[in-house]
């Protein structure tokens, strides 16, 4: 299994927190408030894209909202591959960092 | 904040929006776009609105590298795919590609070719740094001579009044050329066949860099030369020439000189090369010139160089009073002819060398464009025929969600590959041929696309725009199919566009057809000036040069005594030029003229033999006869046309000329009249002419030994002895004079064979495409062979029947054919005073020819679908 990159794995986490509402701008707004860094929505497409592409998550449509110029929402859901590559690279992750030796890191 | 409710809508930037709706795929636009524009919104509210704009803008911007990835990754993609079918399609059908690629590598080829050519002689003279400012001083003079009335001959005097009277004029130099020179160094013997006298201005006008010497110098010292490197090489080979002894004969003296200097070699694409230049002034000291600095002798090459910017036309305009003042009136008009466009257009005479011609540059520009159009017409007429196969291919790609765009795509890679594939093969075609053809165009043209920076942007360029305009037509053609008719298939025999098939078929056989009338015309022409009597004979005479070798001119006589002896030697006469080619010209004169008898006269210089030899025939009076002793003070032969234009019943007798030593025609009496013979090419009329009896040995610059048939060899060692005996240092140099006949109509039999060989290339390709639509049909329509052939029809009905629809297209490109042809030919023969009249078995046997061929082509291709069994053909698909 190929591990998730670092875009990815962030944005699968949004749409994970954000349950239901997650579509391009909730996931933008979502991942600043989270990190505090400014992104780009290009910085969001790119991730999602090949997320749907690797089948971690799927698209729905949304309903239609004013503030949109009366366009669809592009509802992203996960699906059960993209939870098992959480659970995958958390677990990656959390090994490497219990192998890390105490003291390294903090002083 | 205001609240979302409150305020008016704001659209986001319009420009922003177009850019993002542009760029985007179709099924992202609309979410990424409502994305954008919802947190537009958000940014309004919270930053307010020019903010927000500025914001949308950078976000936009800063999503096009995304998207642009994206977009070369499909296409890489899509045209990776699109390759594989396009190779599958070639493998599929070989002999339908074959005859594709072959027509378009053929056209393109050719094109390449003939590009190379045209920027070859578009790119003389440009080479100079100077090139804009630098200008030949030529000579306007009432009455055209050969066709022309400017002459390329000024006064010497002319360059340093020049300089003196304007100051725009930066440097002004004097060239005079002088070919065939005898040098030696030490032992070695050379013939120099580019000698040239030249003003050290020269080096200050043309940029010809010095590789030894210095520019301002070296032609300083009245008996210095400077050499071009590859004279350099040949005379004086591994040795250093600079400091070097040249030794310069004239017919009396030598003279010393030494080099001072190498330049490196004049380039080919240069209107004159020099090989040895020596200072201008010296030339008066080694040759008895002292009529150099008249006005009245027009025997120089002037050119100047301007000041940047100057107004060649305004300096133009100054000339008539600067001469009137200089030279006195009736000095004829001087001109200024840019130096870039001496060698296309130029008609000028007396010109250094023979320059190009820009006629014949544009017509072998027309041609190629026309054979690359005819190449494309026949890919398209395949493609298009090819692609009603492929009907069902397009119609499941539509159904399955193809665009028009993707499929239009899709066939124009289909062309581009086979393009490609036609690309390479017409460069290996240009690298094959180039070496035939730099040999017919006489120009050093070289083919190095890797080395020539302007060539290879220019091919690639080729490459894509045949790709594109041939692909195009078949590829809209296509996409533009309906699926559903497609795929029934009945959708197969709906053919579409048939009158631009038919049209493109026209074109092909119409633009074959005129060349090949051209080809017949200029055949015809060239036969006409073979079979001519010219009114002198031009077999078994073989031609000496003696004006290079002054000891050969000096022993003339004894020459001549010694050739005779060899029994096979019929006679030889000694002349000034050659029969078929006499140039020069003067004002008739004769004791009592009137100042209003203006007749020019062309004159000839020759000896008591000259009649014999070339079989000139005599109408009136006599030959120059040693029998009358009174011919030797002075003796004129006159032609018809000369006898016409003085008006004179009985010339013989009377006296002709004006006294002098030097003046022509020299007085004496007129012998005969002798019959009208072409003096000159077939372009222009026989006019008045004056065979003098030369009155010294310099006049003879020809020695043309009139031979038996037999024994051709071994009279040709015994002429090379006597040569080697009266001059051993020149080498022996001998030409046929019918050689000398036809090499005057070398651009004529160059045309010829440039049209004979791209009507063979046109109809070529026109067949291929024949050929192709021809299968097609036949394809098309093999039930409806079989029905016919099951109710009685027979194969050669059947034949006829297919070939009928292509055959009367050919007729027509016949009709449109002839009368281009006609006007074209007639043009051309216009150029000849005396040429050969169309006929009508002539445009008849053209429009046979092609009509036989085209028949032929499709007859055999139709034959096999007309023969087939028609149980099996009823049944089919």
């Amino acid at each position: 299994m190929i591990l998730l990159s670092r875009a990815e794995e962030t944005v699968l986490l949004a749409i994970l927190g954000l349950k239901e509402k997650a579509y391009g701008v909730s996931i933008l707004e979502y991942i600043q408030q989270k990190t505090g860094m400014e992104w780009s929505l290009a910085q969001t497409y790119d991730p999602l894209k090949k997320l749907v592409r690797k089948g971690y998550a799927v698209k729905t449509k949304g309903e239609p909202t004013p503030e949109r110029g009366g366009r669809a929402k592009t509802l992203y859901r996960l699906t059960n591959q993209g939870r098992e590559a959480l659970v995958e690279i958390r677990r990656v992750q959390e090994s490497l960092w219990t192998a890390v030796p105490k003291g390294v890191l903090t002083p | 904040m205001i609240s979302r409710r409150d305020r008016p809508h704001i659209p986001p930037p319009r420009l922003g929006a177009c850019l993002l709706g542009w760029l985007l795929p179709d099924e992202e636009r609309s979410e990424t776009m409502g994305d954008f524009e919802e947190r537009f919104q958000t940014k309004v509210c919270e930053r307010g609105a020019a903010a927000a704009r500025i914001w949308y803008g950078f976000q936009v911007l800063r999503l096009v590298p995304y998207l642009v990835k994206d977009h070369i990754l499909w296409s890489c993609i899509m045209f990776r795919n699109n390759l594989i079918i396009a190779w599958r399609n070639i493998n599929r059908s070989k002999v339908y590609s074959a005859l594709n690629i072959l027509g378009l590598a053929a056209g393109m080829a050719v094109f390449i070719l003939i590009m190379l050519y045209v920027r070859y002689e578009l790119s003389f003279d440009r080479y100079h740094e100077n090139a804009r400012n630098i200008y030949r001083v030529i000579k306007q003079e009432p009455g055209a001579y050969l066709g022309s009335n400017l002459s390329a001959v000024t006064p010497a005097p002319l360059a340093p009044a020049l300089i003196q009277d304007f100051p725009e004029v930066l440097a002004a130099a004097r060239i005079k050329d002088r070919p065939d020179i005898l040098i030696n160094i030490g032992e070695k013997y050379f013939l120099e066949k580019k000698f040239y006298w030249a003003d050290p201005q020269t080096f200050e006008i043309f940029s010809f860099p010095l590789v030894r010497g210095d520019r301002g110098t070296v032609l300083k010292d009245p008996f210095a030369v400077v050499l071009s490197e590859r004279e350099a090489h040949r005379l004086f080979g591994g040795i250093d020439p600079v400091g070097q002894i040249i030794v310069y004969h004239t017919s009396d003296k030598t003279f010393e000189f030494k080099v001072s200097g190498v330049f490196r070699d004049i380039p080919a694409n240069s209107h004159f090369v020099m090989d040895i230049i020596a200072p201008f002034e010296t030339l008066t000291k080694v040759e008895n010139l002292f009529w150099i600095n008249n006005w009245n002798a027009n025997s120089f090459h002037i050119y100047i160089r301007l000041k940047d910017r100057t107004d060649e036309r305004t300096l133009e305009s100054k000339l008539p009073a600067f001469i009137e003042k200089h030279a006195g009136s009736g000095q004829g008009q001087f001109l200024l002819q840019p130096l870039t466009r001496i060698h296309l257009t130029s008609r000028v005479n007396f010109g250094l060398a023979p320059t190009g011609d820009a006629r014949f540059v544009f017509l072998f520009a027309s041609i190629a464009v026309l054979v690359l159009a005819i190449a494309c017409v026949n890919y398209m007429n395949l493609a298009i025929a090819r692609s009603l196969k492929r009907t069902k291919e397009v119609g499941l790609r539509k159904i399955v969600g193809a665009t028009k765009g993707q499929i239009i795509r899709q066939f124009l890679g289909d062309s581009m590959t086979i393009t490609f594939l036609a690309f390479l093969l017409a460069v290996a075609g240009v690298l094959l041929a180039l070496p035939a053809f730099r040999a017919f165009v006489e120009r050093e043209i070289v083919f190095n696309p890797l080395r020539d920076m302007t060539l290879l942007p220019g091919l690639v360029l080729l490459a894509a725009a045949v790709g594109a305009v041939a692909g195009s037509y078949p590829a809209f053609f296509i996409s533009a199919f309906q699926p559903v008719f497609t795929l029934k298939s009945a959708g197969a025999s709906r053919i579409k566009g048939r009158w631009l098939r038919n049209g493109l078929i026209v074109f092909q056989f119409a633009a074959s057809i005129a060349l090949i009338v051209c080809t017949v015309g200029v055949r015809s022409q060239l036969r006409y000036i073979r079979n001519k009597d010219m009114g002198y004979e031009r077999e078994q005479i073989v031609v000496l040069p003696v004006r290079q070798s002054r000891s050969l001119q000096a022993n003339i006589g004894a020459v001549k005594t010694e050739l005779k002896r060899n029994a096979d030697v019929l006679n030889v006469a000694a002349s000034l030029s050659l029969p078929n080619n006499i140039n020069s010209r003067t004002g008739a004169n004769w004791p009592g003229k009137s100042t209003s008898d203006q007749i020019p006269i062309f004159i000839e210089f020759a000896d008591y033999d000259y009649l014999d030899v070339f079989g000139l025939k005599i109408v009136q009076g006599r030959n120059f006869s040693r029998a009358f002793p009174s011919d030797a003070n002075g003796a004129h032969l006159i032609n018809e046309s000369a006898q016409k234009a003085l008006g004179w019943a009985d010339p013989v007798g009377g006296d002709f000329g004006s006294e002098g030593k030097w003046v022509w025609p020299p007085l004496g009496k007129i012998v005969g009249v002798v019959r009208d013979f072409h003096m000159n090419s077939l372009h222009n009329p026989v006019v008045p002419l004056d065979i003098a009896l030369a009155p010294n040995i310099a006049y003879f610059n020809n020695l043309s030994i009139k031979i038996r048939g037999q024994n051709i060899p071994a009279t040709l060692a015994f002429i090379r002895k006597t040569w080697e005996r009266f001059a051993p240092e020149y080498p022996f140099e001998y030409t046929f004079f019918d050689e000398i006949f036809d090499r005057a109509y070398r651009a004529e039999q160059r045309l010829g064979t440039m049209f004979s060989a791209f009507a063979g290339l046109t109809v070529f390709i026109a067949c291929l495409g024949l050929l192709g639509l021809a299968s097609f049909t036949a394809e098309q329509k093999t039930k409806e062979i079989g029905i016919r052939k099951v109710l009685g029809a027979s194969t050669s009905g059947v034949i006829a029947l297919l070939s009928r629809e292509f055959l009367k297209w050919v007729v027509l490109a016949n009709v449109i054919a002839w009368p281009i042809g006609y006007f074209a030919m007639r043009s051309w023969l216009r150029n000849f005073a005396y040429r050969t009249s169309l006929t009508v078995p002539m445009f008849l046997g053209a429009g046979l020819a092609a009509f036989a061929i085209a028949a032929a082509v499709i007859g055999l291709q139709t034959y096999r679908a007309a023969a087939a069994n028609p149980a099996d053909s009823i049944r089919y698909e």
